[in-house]
């Protein structure tokens, strides 16, 4: 099984998960190994909260490495495990609303109290360690500007312009027509230029 | 004087500036106005700062603990498909050739249909001796017999299982009308 590490490393998401179709664990564990990172940034870019982010990130290795069998070769291997990353964070959000995390309190809340509600109440509780790790993290200002979008505008700017996805791709991931993913992209770059207006003003 | 509406850039003219395939009409727009060059600039800031993006790692043993809750399909399931396969193209080789067998041997096929049509009809045939025989043989057949001899009688059996068997139905369809009566909201 060793001698094959070699090989699979330099093979192709489709070789390796025909490999791991026959069987072969170094060929699972190679699949982890390639997208363990873009999977668990972009969960944890979507959720702000390290362990979370963990769990959910093996969720979604599980769902892909026990459905290796259900796979169509025909689409990218990338794109479904991007996808089902995608679905698990989302989920996570709509079910317990973190989205409603931000310093700022909810972008939905309506009222003066829904938002302090829903803000993040710094100095409040003592700070975990594993939240401190997140806020040194995530904490520099673009990240804080990528954490105010909404989940969909954030999950789609984090897709093409961190993880380098093309526009196509992101709109089959996500299921959604390819005017709305330009929408949303867009929409998303406007409000992060004018969230980081400021530190180019600064820069002057 | 007519006045030509500004044309400012779109969202695909920026990322064609982006991909260096900005058309020659944008590009001259772009040298012509400073808002769109000012977007445009701040666009591609943007976009390096987000390649800039770090990106995370999970903690240490993050295959290992995926691992340990995957099934890893061990080869013997492929050979398992690959028997199954096997099996199912035996089956059609095995209709196929029976199919190939029996257009070449009609005679000899239509004989033997014929020699097992005539032993299933004897076999039935047979039964019914059997079972009509059974019949005759037991004690309340002669009872049977007479009371259904004269035709008066056997009138009035079967008046009375007619009117038994309409009795039955009557009932039945009694039992199966839903009730009129208004089914308690349940508050859902």
């Amino acid at each position: 099984m060793g001698e094959s590490l070699p090989e699979l490393t330099s093979a192709s998401d489709q070789e390796v998960v025909a490999a791991a179709r026959g069987g072969l664990e170094a060929a699972y564990r190679e699949l982890v190994r390639r997208y363990e990172r873009p999977v668990f940034s972009l969960i944890y870019r979507m959720v702000r909260n390290r362990e979370l982010a963990e769990d959910l990130s093996q969720e979604t290795f599980i769902k892909v490495l026990n459905a290796l069998a259900s796979y169509r070769p025909e689409y990218k291997f990338s794109s479904w495990v991007f996808k089902i990353a995608n679905n698990a964070a989302i989920d996570h959000l709509r079910r317990r609303e973190l989205d409603t995390l931000s310093l700022e309190g909810s972008p939905h809340a309506d009222t003066a109290e829904k938002i302090e509600a829903t803000a993040l109440q710094i100095g409040e509780k003592a700070e975990s360690a594993l939240d401190a790790v997140a806020n040194k993290e995530l904490g520099s200002e673009i990240e804080r500007a990528i954490a105010r979008l909404r989940p969909e505008y954030r999950t789609c700017i984090l897709l093409r312009h961190v993880e380098g996805r093309a526009y196509e791709e992101i709109a089959e991931m996500l299921n959604l027509p390819l005017g709305t993913v330009k929408t949303y992209i867009h929409r998303a770059r406007n409000e992060l230029r004018i969230a980081l207006a400021h530190l180019k003003e600064g820069d002057r | 004087m007519t006045q030509w509406p500004i044309n400012h850039l779109t969202a695909d003219d920026l990322d064609a500036f982006h991909s260096a395939s900005l058309s020659t009409e944008s590009l001259k727009h772009l040298e012509e106005c400073a808002e769109c060059r000012s977007l445009a600039l701040a666009d591609r800031a943007l976009l390096d700062a987000l390649a800039r993006l770090p990106s995370f790692e999970p903690n240490p043993g993050f295959a290992d603990r995926v691992m340990a809750r995957v099934q890893v399909q061990p080869a013997a399931t492929r050979a398992f498909r690959w028997t199954r396969v096997a099996l199912a193209a035996s089956l059609l080789l095995g209709i196929g050739a029976s199919i190939g067998w029996s257009l070449f041997n009609r005679g000899l096929l239509l004989s033997w249909l014929n020699n097992a049509a005539a032993e299933i009809g004897r076999g039935l045939w047979l039964g019914v001796r059997v079972l009509a025989t059974n019949l005759t043989e037991q004690p309340w057949f002669g009872t049977l017999s007479q009371a259904v001899s004269s035709s008066g009688r056997l009138a009035l059996i079967g008046g009375l299982l007619l009117v038994g068997y309409g009795a039955a139905m009557f009932a039945l369809r009694r039992l199966l009308v839903p009730s009129s009566r208004p089914v308690p909201d349940a508050n859902w």
